[in-house]
C-alpha cells in the first residue's frame, strides 16, 4: 500500500509542475491561425493536434501579448473563432465549437467526494478534472477531492496511473464514492521487491512475477513445481517423481564452484528457514543415499500454492544486494494472500484425479532376453550353471512378467480441496484458509504424501490510516509414507524372475531350491514415514510518524521440525540370513526466528521523488538433529520404538547460525522517467572467524523511460513503453555452514569400549571470508500498441570470484581439505527474453501468449594451480559442468569390444591419460516456455510447454556404471541396438557378455564413462493444461452464488525428446520419472 | 572491493546512524556447537584427552576394509599367494593379477588416506598433550606413549606398502602438504625413537579391561618386529625375549581360542565398535550362507603348504562346497555377525613373538634356541618338532611356518616374502603378471597431482 502511495504522489508532483502556466511573448498581425498555433508550440513544447480543414474556416489573428501565460494566448487566439481546444498533458487539440445550446445559464456548484479503489482504499493524487476545460484538483491523501464551479452539464475525468480512467456526468451534482478499477496493464502491476513494492513500469531492477493466476491452474503440491520453465533465468528441476521429492533452484546460472548456489527463499519477508535444502537423514525413495541435505523430501512442499499470491524472483543486483551475503545466487521471495474489504465470501475449491509416471524405456520380453543371455554365455566360452545363470536352468524360462509395470506402473490418486474464507472491512481484513492436499505414489501400495495446512492472514490500519498490523500464520502438518529405496532402480531384473510373492504376499526367497538375494517387492516392506510440521508466522507493524515519514517493524518466525522413521523388518529380509530388524528414527528441529525494525522516508527533492530505506536485521536460526539407530529386533510388531531393539546407536547435533545487518535504500525518481536505485548492506555473520563476519555489499541501478520523450513519441507512435535499466553491483554468499572455522573435534560415531571418543573434524582455518558475486544487468523493456505486446529483454553477466571452496588437500595432511576463499572466478552470462502478448482482444474471443527464453553461458574464467588442485576435472574457460570421459570410436570390429580414443598413443586405454576433460558439459544451452491463454464466450484453455536444450546422461550411463551389462542377469531397453557378433562386423555396442569376459567387462565400465555416456536430453514438456468452464452469471444469481467454475486440468501431459533413457529432466534411469497428473475440479465461491 | 562513491557512503552513514551502534559483533559470536569441542578444549583436562586417543581406535575399527581393519589382511593376501576374488571385481583383480594401477582407489583411500589421517590424528595429541597444563602427568605419559606407539605402528605399514613415504610429525598443514618422501632409513629411525619412547612411558598394565590400548610390552613387541625387518637380530632376540619373559602371556593352548577376546597370547588387539559385528574380517571373509560361494578364497599353494596333521588347517579353514567346487576361506575369526562380543581384531599376538625370536636366534647362529622357539608354535599346532639344524633351513622352516600361522593376518606373508627376497621366485612362477618392482605399491595418482613433491615407485 504503501509503495503505490508514493508511486500516487510521484504522479502528484509531476502533473503539478506541469500546471505550472507557461509564458510566452506572441506579436502577430492577420496571422493564419496554422502559424499562429505552430509558432506557440514553438515557444512551449504543446503539441498540437488539429485537422486542416476545421482551420481553413478560423478568421486571421491579430495580437500582441508579452510574457502571457499560454492559456491566456490561446483563449485569446480562439476568442471570436469557430474553434475551441482541449488540453489532454502536453497535447492540444484543436477541434471545431459546439455552439453551446443557448438555454439558461447552467448551474455551478461545487462539488465533493472520494477516490477509491475496488478494495475501498482511498486513491490520493488521483486527479480529478472537469472535461474540455483542463481545470480540475487532485485527490488528498484520504481520497477526498473539493472542486468548485463545476456545472451540471459538466462530466467530470478521474485519472490516475494504475487505474482506469472514468468519466461521471455531474448531472444532479451529487457525486458518490468514486471507485477506479485497477489497470489491467501488467506494466502498473504491483511487483514485490526487497523490503517493499514497486512495479514493473518503474522497476530498475531484474525482476520476474509469477502470480497465483498461473499457480494455481497447476495441480502440483510444490509452488516450485508450478514455477518450472515460467521465468526466464530461472532453472527448475524435479529431482524424483516419488511424491513430495525436491526441486533444484538455481537462478542465472551455477555460481559458486563448489558451495551452495541456491537462491534465498523468502516467505511474507522471513528468510525460510530451510530454504531449499532437502529434509531427511534416513536412506528413502527420495532419498537413496540417506545424506541429510543431498536428496529428499521438499521443504517448499509445505508451502500451499493455493496460499500463494505471488511469486517473485529477484535477479540482478540491483534487486539482491540489499539481501547482502545471502542474495548471490538470487533471491525468491514468496507473498502468501491476503484478504480484501468487501462482501463476507467463502470459496471452496476442490479437484480429484490420478497420476502416473510420465515415460519410461520399455523393457526386453522373455524370449529376447533370454535370447540375449544365451548369446553372451556363447560370447564368453562359458557354460551357463544354475549359479550364474539360474533364469536360463532353474527358473520358467515361458514366464513373463512386466516389470516396470508391476513395480513402478501404478496410479497414484489425487485429491486436494481447499476453503477460503475472506471478509473485510476498510479497517480490517481477514482471510483464513484450510487447505488439503494429497498425492499417492505409483509404487505397489504406496501412500504417498499429504498435506493439511491451515492460513491467516489479518491486516488492520487505524480510522486515520497512520498505524497499520498486518499479521500472517501459516501452519502445515506434511505426511510422507514412502519405502526405503526407488523400485525404479529395480525394473530391470530378468523378467522371468520367479515370482516375488508367495501365499499371503509374503516375499519369496527361492525357487526350486535356488535362492536368490533380490527381491524388489521386499523393498516395499522397508517402510519410510516423515512426518514433518511447519509454522511460518509474520506480523509487520507500521507507522506514519509524520507526512512521508513511517517506521516500519517487521518480526517473524518460523519453526520446522521432520521426524522421520525408517523400518526394515525381519518380514523384508532373506529368511536364510537369520535377519533381525532395523529401525532407525531422525529428528530436525528449525528454529528461525528474525526482526527488522526499518524506517521510510519520502520526500519531493528537486524536480524528483527521493525514498529513502533504512533498517537493520537480526537473525538467528538455530538447528537440532538426532538420528537414532537400533538394531536387532527379534519381532517386527516391535519395529516402531526403540524399546524392542538389543542395541542403539545415536547422534545429534546442534548448530547455531546467526545473522545481524543493517541496510539502505534510496530511489530517487525524476518524474517517472529517470530513476536511480541505489542499496547497500553490511553484514556480520557467525559462520565467519573473528575478524572475518562482517562485509559490506552495495548496487546501483538506474532506469530511463525514453517512451516519454517526445521525440519517441513522435518517431515511433505504435511503442507505448520504453525503458531502458542498468545496474551494477556486489553481493555476497556465506552458504558454508556453521561452525567450518573451528578446529573442531566431534565425536566418533561409535565410541571406543562405550567412552567417549573423539576425532579431529577439521582443520583450523579461521582466515576466509565471503564469497563475493559482482553482477552487471542491462535490461531493455518494450510496450507496443498499448502494452498488449510486451518484450523484456535482459543481459547479465555476474562473476563470483574469492570462491570459497574446500580446497582440496594431499591426503598426507590427514584431510581431504580446507575451506579457503580462492581466487576462482566463475562467470555466468546470459540473455533473458520474455514476451507476453494480447494476439486476441473480442468481447467474445481472446487470446494472449507468453514466451520466455534465456539462453545461459557459463564459464570458469580463471584458477590459479587448477591442475594440481582437486579441482582439475574442471577447465578453465569451460563451464563448471563440464564432465569428462574416454571418447567412444564405436566397437573394434575384430574383437567386438568398445574402442575408445587412444590419446597417449600407448596402445592402452588407461586413466586418467586417454581421459579426455571435456567431452561435454550438462547445463542447458537454451530453455524456457512458452504459454497461451484462449478465452471463448465461458470456456478458459491454458496450454503451457516447457523446453529446455541439453546434453545429460543416457540410459547407459547407469546401465553400464551400475555392472547391467547386455547379457549379464539384468533385463535391457527393448530398443536396444544392434550389438556386435562376429568378425568384421561393425555395431554400436560391443558383443554380449554374461560377465566373464574380463575385456569386455572392464569396456563397459569405460563406456559408461565415454562420450556414448552423454546424448541429448533436450525436451519439450507440455507441463499444463488447463480448461475450465465459468458458470454464466444468470446461473451463479439462480443458485446464490458469487462465482464458479468447473475445470480439467493436466500436469506433464505430453513429453517430446530424443532423449535415450527414462526422463530427460531427470536424467537417471534409476530414479522415479516425474509423475503425469490429471484432474477434474470445481471451484465456487458464495 | 572497488571504491565506493561518496554518496553511497553518505547515506550508509544515514542508515548506521538509525540503528545506533547496532553493529554489535557479540552477537555472531557463536562458539562451538554442543557436542564438538575445539582442540584447545580437548586437551585442557584428563576425559576429553583419554577420549581423544579412543577416537583413533575407534576410526580404525568404525570402517571397513580401512587400514587398520581388514585392508592389510585382505589387499596383501591377493597381491601375495594367499588369497583371490571369486568374482571378477577389477579393483581387486588389481592386487590379485600384481597390475595394480595407481589410480586404484584403494591405494589412495584405504591405505594412504586412511594411515596419515590416523597420523594426524596421532600428532595432534602428542602436541597437545605436550602443551598442554591442565592434563596429569600419568594420563601424560600414557597418552604419550600410546600415541608415539601407534604413530610408529602406522609408519611400519605405510613403509611395508610404499616404501619411502613422507614421515609427518606435525599438524600444520602447510607443511604437511607439501612433504616429499622420507628416505625408508630415516622412517624407521623415528619408529624406534617412538616405540622406545613408549616402552620408557607406558606400564606393563593395559588401560582397559584387557589388551584393547597398547602397554609397554606392545611397544616391545613392534620394536622387535622393526629390528627383524631392519635385520637388527640382536635388538629384535631383546625386544621379543622382553615380551616372551614378562610373564603377562602365554599360548592359547587351543587354537580355536586363540583370536578371542581375553585371548592370552594377545598382545594387542582391537574393540569392535560396530554394533552387531565381531570382527570385519570374520564379517567379511566367512560366506553369510552355507551355498555362497566366499567372496575371498584361498589360494590354491597356500592350501598346499599345510603340513600333514597341521591342526590349523582345519581349525583355522573353513569351506563351502558349490557345485562340486570346494572353496576354502580363513575362518580365524568364527563370528560373521553377532551381538555378543566374542572376539576382538588381534592386531599382535605371543606367536609372533616366539618366531621373530626363532629367526633372530637362527640368524645369529642360535640354533637350539631357534629350534625350540619354532617348536613352541609347531607343537601347538599339533605338528613334531623341526627337523631344521642350520640356519639356513631353519630360517626358511621358519618363514614355511610363519606362513600356515600367519596366513590371512595383517600381510604377514607378503613382507616376508618381500625381505626375505623370496617375492620374484615365488610369485613371479605363480603369477603371470608379476614383475620384481610389484613388491611396493604406487603411490595414488591423486596425491602426486595434489603433491607435486612426490615421485612414484619404480615399475608404475
Amino acid at each position: 500500500m504503501y509503495a503505490k502511495l508514493i508511486i500516487l504522489m510521484l504522479i502528484w508532483t509531476h502533473t503539478y509542475a506541469q500546471l505550472q502556466p507557461v509564458r510566452l511573448s506572441l506579436h502577430v498581425r492577420e496571422a493564419r491561425m496554422e502559424d499562429v498555433l505552430s509558432s506557440i508550440g514553438h515557444q512551449t513544447g504543446y503539441f498540437f493536434v488539429y485537422d486542416r480543414a476545421i482551420l481553413r474556416g478560423a478568421s486571421r489573428v491579430t495580437l500582441s501579448l508579452d510574457n502571457a501565460p499560454v492559456f491566456e494566448v490561446l483563449d485569446r487566439c480562439f476568442e471570436g473563432q469557430p474553434l475551441t481546444y482541449v488540453v489532454f498533458d502536453k497535447t492540444i487539440v484543436v477541434k471545431l465549437r459546439v455552439p453551446a445550446p443557448r438555454l439558461t445559464a447552467p448551474e455551478t456548484l461545487t462539488l465533493t467526494g472520494r477516490v477509491s479503489n475496488e478494495r475501498k482504499e482511498a486513491v490520493p493524487g488521483a486527479s480529478v478534472r472537469i472535461k474540455g476545460t483542463g481545470r480540475g484538483v487532485f485527490a488528498s491523501d484520504d481520497g477526498g477531492f473539493t472542486l468548485a464551479r463545476v456545472h451540471t452539464t459538466d462530466t467530470l475525468v478521474i485519472s490516475c496511473i494504475g487505474y482506469e480512467p472514468r468519466e461521471i456526468p455531474v448531472k444532479a451534482g451529487v457525486i458518490p464514492d468514486i471507485s477506479l478499477k485497477m489497470l489491467v496493464n501488467t506494466l502498473d502491476e504491483t511487483v514485490i521487491i526487497a523490503y517493499g513494492t514497486t512495479t514493473r513500469r518503474l522497476n530498475t531492477g531484474s525482476v520476474s512475477k509469477v502470480t497465483q493466476s498461473d499457480i494455481g491452474l497447476q495441480p502440483v503440491a510444490d509452488p516450485m513445481a508450478a514455477l518450472e520453465g515460467r521465468v526466464p533465468g530461472l532453472l527448475i528441476t524435479q529431482s524424483s517423481g516419488i511424491p513430495g521429492s525436491y526441486f533444484k533452484v538455481q537462478i542465472r546460472g551455477q555460481n559458486s564452484i563448489l558451495q551452495g548456489s541456491d537462491p534465498l527463499f523468502v516467505v511474507d519477508g522471513i528468510p525460510y528457514a530451510p530454504n531449499n535444502t532437502p529434509l531427511g537423514q534416513i536412506v528413502s525413495a527420495a532419498n537413496p543415499s540417506g545424506n541429510a541435505g543431498s536428496g529428499g523430501l521438499s521443504p517448499l512442499a509445505l508451502l500451499n500454492p493455493a496460499d500463494i499470491e505471488s511469486i517473485e524472483i529477484l535477479k540482478d543486483a540491483d534487486a539482491t544486494a540489499i539481501y547482502g551475503s545471502r542474495g548471490a545466487g538470487g533471491v525468491v521471495l514468496i507473498t502468501t494472500r491476503r484478504g480484501k474489504p468487501g462482501k463476507t465470501g467463502i470459496n471452496i475449491n476442490v479437484y480429484t484425479g490420478a497420476g502416473e509416471i510420465t515415460h519410461t524405456m520399455p523393457l526386453m520380453k522373455t524370449s529376447s532376453y533370454l535370447q540375449m543371455r544365451r548369446e553372451a554365455f556363447v560370447s564368453d566360452q562359458v557354460t551357463p550353471t544354475s549359479i550364474n545363470a539360474p533364469d536360463l536352468l532353474v527358473w520358467d524360462t515361458s514366464r513373463y512378467t512386466n516389470f516396470p509395470k508391476l513395480l513402478i506402473g501404478g496410479i497414484g490418486a489425487t485429491t486436494d480441496a481447499g476453503l477460503t474464507f475472506n471478509a473485510g472491512n476498510d479497517e480490517t481484513q481477514v482471510l483464513m484458509s484450510g487447505n488439503y492436499h494429497r498425492q499417492a505414489g505409483v509404487f505397489p501400495g504406496s501412500e504417498g504424501d499429504q498435506r493439511t495446512g491451515l492460513y491467516v492472514s489479518v491486516i488492520h490500519h487505524s480510522l486515520n490510516k497512520r498505524f497499520s498490523a498486518d499479521f500472517m500464520a501459516n501452519l502445515t502438518a506434511d505426511k510422507n509414507t514412502s519405502i526405503a529405496q526407488d523400485l525404479t532402480a529395480s525394473i530391470n531384473i530378468a523378467p522371468d524372475y520367479p515370482s516375488l510373492t508367495g501365499p499371503g504376499g509374503k516375499p519369496e526367497w527361492q525357487e526350486k531350491g535356488v535362492s536368490y538375494t533380490v527381491n524388489p517387492m521386499a523393498y516395499l516392506l522397508d517402510r519410510y514415514t516423515a512426518n514433518t510440521g511447519n509454522m511460518i508466522s509474520h506480523l509487520q507493524l507500521r507507522y506514519k510518524v509524520l507526512p512521508g515519514l513511517t517506521l516500519k517493524a517487521s518480526l517473524g518466525y518460523n519453526t520446522l521440525q521432520v521426524s522421520e522413521t525408517g523400518i526394515v523388518p525381519i518380514a523384508a529380509q532373506n529368511p536364510s540370513t537369520a535377519p533381525t530388524g532395523f529401525a532407525q528414527f531422525g529428528n530436525k528441529y528449525l528454529q528461525n526466528w528474525i526482526a527488522e525494525p526499518q524506517i521510510e522516508y519520502t520526500a519531493k527533492v528537486l524536480q524528483g521523488k527521493l525514498d529513502m530505506l533504512a533498517g537493520a536485521t537480526w537473525q538467528g536460526l538455530t538447528t537440532t538433529e538426532g538420528l537414532i539407530s537400533a538394531y536387532g529386533y527379534q519381532d517386527d510388531a516391535l519395529l516402531g520404538s526403540t524399546n524392542g531393539a538389543s542395541g542403539l546407536s545415536a547422534t545429534n547435533f546442534v548448530s547455531d547460525y546467526r545473522y545481524e545487518a543493517v541496510f539502505s535504500r534510496l530511489n530517487y525518481n525524476v518524474q517517472d522517467r529517470y530513476i536511480l536505485n541505489l542499496s547497500a548492506r553490511e553484514d556480520g555473520s557467525s559462520r565467519f572467524g573473528p575478524g572475518k563476519q562482517f562485509a559490506r555489499f552495495e548496487a546501483a541501478g538506474a532506469a530511463w523511460i525514453f517512451s516519454k520523450m517526445r521525440a519517441v513519441r513522435d518517431f515511433f507512435p505504435f511503442l507505448s513503453f520504453g525503458k531502458l535499466r542498468a545496474s551494477y553491483g556486489i553481493t555476497g554468499n556465506d552458504q558454508i555452514g556453521d561452525y567450518q572455522y573451528l578446529d573442531i573435534w566431534s565425536p566418533t560415531p561409535y565410541p571406543y569400549l562405550g567412552s567417549s571418543s573423539l576425532y579431529p573434524a577439521r582443520l583450523y582455518n579461521p582466515y576466509y571470508s565471503w564469497e563475493i558475486n559482482r553482477k552487471i544487468d542491462v535490461g531493455l523493456e518494450l510496450g507496443f500498441l498499448h502494452d498488449r505486446i510486451l518484450l523484456t529483454t535482459a543481459a547479465y553477466r555476474d562473476r563470483d570470484g574469492n570462491q570459497l571452496i574446500k580446497y582440496g588437500l594431499p591426503l598426507q595432511t590427514g584431510f581431504t581439505g580446507i575451506t579457503e576463499n580462492f581466487p576462482a572466478l566463475v562467470q555466468n552470462k546470459g540473455f533473458e527474453f520474455s514476451l507476453t502478448s494480447k494476439n486476441i482482444t473480442g468481447r467474445k474471443f481472446s487470446w494472449s501468449s507468453t514466451l520466455n527464453v534465456t539462453l545461459p553461458w557459463n564459464k570458469l574464467l580463471s584458477f590459479p594451480g587448477i591442475g594440481t588442485s582437486s579441482y582439475s576435472n574442471l577447465q578453465v574457460g569451460q563451464p563448471l559442468s563440464i564432465v569428462g570421459g574416454y571418447i567412444n570410436t564405436g566397437v573394434n570390429p575384430e574383437t567386438g569390444i568398445f574402442s575408445f580414443k587412444d590419446l597417449n598413443n600407448d596402445g592402452q586405454i588407461s586413466y586418467p591419460t586417454d581421459y579426455a576433460k571435456n567431452i561435454g558439459h550438462l547445463a542447458p544451452d537454451l530453455f524456457g516456455g512458452w504459454g497461451n491463454n484462449f478465452t471463448l464466450h465461458e470456456w478458459t484453455l491454458d496450454v503451457f510447454a516447457g523446453f529446455r536444450v541439453q546434453k545429460g546422461p543416457n540410459y547407459y550411463y547407469y546401465y553400464y556404471n551400475s555392472g547391467y551389462l547386455p547379457g549379464t542377469l539384468y533385463n535391457q531397453p527393448a530398443s536396444e541396438s544392434a550389438h556386435w557378433q562376429k568378425t568384421g562386423q561393425s555395431a554400436p555396442l560391443q558383443r554380449l557378455t554374461a560377465g566373464y569376459n574380463a575385456s569386455a567387462y572392464l569396456a563397459g565400465y569405460n563406456f559408461a564413462n565415454s562420450s556414448a555416456a552423454y546424448s541429448d536430453a533436450s525436451f519439450i514438456r507440455i507441463s499444463n493444461i488447463s480448461l475450465s468452464y465459468s458458470i454464466s452469471a444468470d446461473r451463479l444469481k439462480k443458485w446464490g452464488l458469487q462465482s464458479g467454475k468447473i475445470y480439467l486440468r493436466a500436469q506433464n501431459l505430453l513429453t517430446l525428446t530424443h532423449y535415450k533413457g527414462s526422463d530427460p529432466e531427470t536424467q537417471n534411469a534409476g530414479v522415479l520419472p516425474p509423475l503425469k497428473v490429471v484432474v477434474a475440479g470445481i471451484q465456487f465461491q458464495f | 572491493m572497488p571504491s565506493r562513491p561518496r554518496h553511497i557512503n553518505a547515506f550508509l552513514l544515514l542508515a548506521l546512524a538509525f540503528p545506533g551502534g547496532i553493529s554489535c559483533k557479540k552477537f555472531v559470536q557463536v562458539g562451538a556447537p554442543a557436542g564438538q569441542t575445539t582442540t584447545a578444549l580437548v586437551f585442557s583436562n584428563d576425559g576429553t584427552a583419554a577420549a581423544a586417543i579412543n577416537g583413533v581406535y575407534s576410526s580404525m575399527m568404525g570402517t571397513n576394509n580401512s587400514f587398520a581393519d581388514v585392508a592389510m589382511t585382505l589387499y596383501t593376501g591377493l597381491s601375495a599367494d594367499e588369497l583371490y576374488n571369486t568374482s571378477p571385481n577389477p579393483p581387486l583383480d588389481q592386487f590379485t593379477q600384481n597390475t595394480l594401477n595407481s589410480n586404484n582407489l584403494v591405494l589412495q583411500n584405504n591405505f594412504w588416506g586412511d594411515a596419515y589421517s590416523y597420523i594426524y590424528q596421532l600428532n595432534a595429541i602428542l602436541e597437545g598433550v605436550a602443551g598442554s597444563t591442565g592434563i596429569s602427568s600419568p594420563v601424560k605419559d600414557q597418552l604419550t606413549g600410546e600415541a608415539s606407539c601407534v604413530r610408529a605402528f602406522c609408519y611400519l605399514y605405510l613403509t611395508g606398502l610404499f616404501g619411502d613415504v613422507p614421515l609427518e610429525t606435525g599438524t600444520t598443514y602447510a607443511t604437511n602438504a607439501t612433504f616429499p618422501r622420507t628416505p625408508v632409513a630415516q622412517v624407521y629411525q623415528q619408529m624406534i625413537t617412538d616405540l622406545e619412547t613408549a616402552q620408557s612411558l607406558l606400564s606393563p598394565q593395559y588401560p582397559t579391561d584387557g589388551p584393547l590400548r597398547p602397554n609397554k610390552w606392545t611397544a616391545a613387541a613392534l620394536l622387535a618386529r622393526v629390528f627383524l625387518y631392519q635385520g637388527n637380530w640382536s635388538g629384535a632376540e631383546m625386544e621379543s625375549s622382553l615380551v616372551i619373559n614378562s610373564g603377562g602371556y602365554s599360548l592359547a593352548p587351543a587354537l580355536k581360542g586363540v583370536f578371542l577376546a581375553y585371548s592370552p597370547e594377545a598382545i594387542w588387539q582391537m574393540a569392535p565398535v560396530i554394533p552387531g559385528l565381531n570382527t570385519f574380517e570374520g564379517n567379511d571373509f566367512i560366506p553369510s550362507d552355507t551355498g555362497v560361494v566366499p567372496a575371498y578364497a584361498l589360494d590354491s599353494n597356500l592350501l598346499k603348504s599345510f603340513e600333514a596333521g597341521d591342526l590349523r588347517k582345519t581349525a583355522w579353514l573353513g569351506h563351502n562346497t558349490v557345485n562340486g567346487q570346494t572353496y576354502y576361506y580363513p575362518y580365524k575369526y568364527k563370528v560373521q555377525t553377532g551381538n555378543t562380543n566374542t572376539e576382538n581384531y588381534m592386531v599382535l599376538r605371543l606367536a609372533e613373538q616366539y618366531l621373530i625370536r626363532a629367526e633372530a636366534r637362527a640368524e645369529q647362529g642360535e640354533i637350539p634356541g631357534a629350534q625350540a622357539d619354532l617348536d613352541t608354535i609347531r607343537s601347538r599346532a599339533g605338528l613334531p618338532p623341526t627337523i631344521a639344524n642350520s640356519t639356513n633351513s631353519l630360517l626358511s622352516a621358519i618363514h614355511q611356518e610363519s606362513r600356515v600361522e600367519f596366513f590371512a593376518e595383517w600381510g604377514h606373508r607378503w613382507f616376508d616374502l618381500k625381505r626375505s627376497g623370496l617375492a620374484m621366485a615365488i610369485l613371479g612362477t605363480e603369477k603371470p603378471e608379476w614383475q620384481g618392482t610389484d613388491t611396493l605399491y604406487p603411490l595414488p595418482l591423486s596425491q602426486l597431482q595434489s603433491n607435486t613433491f612426490l615421485t612414484q615407485n619404480p615399475g608404475y
